[in-house]
């Protein structure tokens, strides 16, 4: 579990911020979002769904897709972050240089995802992932990303901020989130890990 | 001739060199840049942590010195959100509808704000139904009106 914050400026020139604790179960491949501004909320997401949650109440249930297995908590998790888990995730390894002190590796989808899918460059430095930067089928960058302050966690790597630009048709949007307070195997709290979505 | 030839390939390559900046660039992060896009949002963020549970209804109403010049969003993970999504959808209403009601109109709508396939075929789905309706609609009134019209000859 960690507390962490989201401030993001998007391309219309509206801000967000968002603040809260979140919870990872490794086992259960589960998070929780216990989200305490703007306003308070739970936001659950398991099996496929993100449950949003609010006084007790289900307000709604959305698909996302495989959203848990590329979460930085199951790659950090699983210590498949500094390959973005993009080796297990139907990628295959293309051409690797070494630039400006880093490794750079892109990775090229399988011919089944490269109607959706395009390249991922990622880089790393001392075996940790410092950037990925993402295309999609068309070539066209779609976002960079910027794993930064890593720290360990009982034999965990994790970074403590993650700095995301991602670019759309109607501009660039600036995103920032910070994590504190970092525990691993916590011991308390149990009720949050086995938060049941009303309902279900 | 030759020599304007010259110069536009010259040109050409010194601005696509430029453009073409290689891709370690593309991880290099202007840190004093994220700091000052993110300052007002850091202020709000330091209140927010300093007030534990204050809400941005509460923020709004009790500090208004802070927020009352951002623009700010009342919901959490607008990005995440949005990518949840599949992207932001035309006047947020789903695909499938805007082909569905407005037919090839909704469809091309659908593809140019979202320049998204799938949305796309979902828009073509909302308007091949009603399309498919209808004709199954034409076909069932001939059909009556042939076998009518069989009926109605055969009494003669």
């Amino acid at each position: 579990m960690a507390d962490f914050s989201t401030k993001q400026k998007n391309a219309d020139s509206t801000l967000q911020l968002t603040v809260g604790k979140v919870y990872f179960d490794r086992t259960k491949k589960k998070i929780v979002y216990m989200i305490t501004f703007p306003q308070v909320e739970t936001w659950v997401m398991q099996d496929s769904f993100v449950y949003k949650v609010q006084k007790g109440k289900l307000v709604s249930k959305e698909k996302s897709g495989n959203i848990v297995s590329f979460s930085i908590f199951n790659l950090a998790a699983n210590g498949t972050l500094s390959d973005y888990g993009l080796k297990s995730g139907g990628y295959k390894v293309g051409k690797v240089e070494k630039e400006k002190g880093l490794t750079l590796t892109r990775w090229v989808p399988h011919a089944k995802l490269a109607s959706k899918f395009g390249e991922v460059v990622l880089a790393t430095e001392q075996k940790r992932l410092t950037g990925v930067v993402l295309y999609n089928p068309s070539k066209e960058l779609v976002s960079r990303q910027f794993f930064r302050k890593y720290q360990n966690f009982s034999g965990l790597e994790f970074p403590l901020q993650v700095t995301q630009f991602t670019y759309t048709k109607k501009g660039q949007n600036l995103t920032v989130t910070t994590y504190k307070n970092v525990v691993v195997n916590a011991l308390s709290e149990d009720a949050i890990y086995n938060f049941v979505v009303p309902g279900y | 001739m030759k020599k304007l030839i010259y110069v536009a390939a010259f040109l050409l390559a010194v601005v696509s060199g430029k453009a073409n900046a290689s891709t370690a660039d593309l991880f290099q992060i202007n840190d004093d840049m994220v700091v000052a896009e993110m300052s007002d949002l850091t202020a709000l963020e330091t209140y927010v942590n300093d007030h534990a549970g204050v809400t941005l209804t509460e923020v709004v109403n009790n500090a208004s010195g802070i927020a009352a010049s951002l623009n700010l969003k009342p919901t959490a993970f607008e990005g995440l959100s949005s990518m949840l999504r599949g992207g932001d959808l035309p006047l947020g209403i789903p695909a499938f509808w805007w082909g569905c009601v407005l037919g090839f109109v909704g469809i091309a709508v659908v593809y140019f704000t979202t320049e998204d396939r799938d949305e796309t075929k979902k828009a073509l789905w909302g308007c091949m139904i009603p399309t498919a309706i209808g004709i199954l609609y034409y076909v069932f009134v001939i059909v009556i009106f042939a076998s009518t019209a069989v009926g109605t000859a055969s009494t003669i």
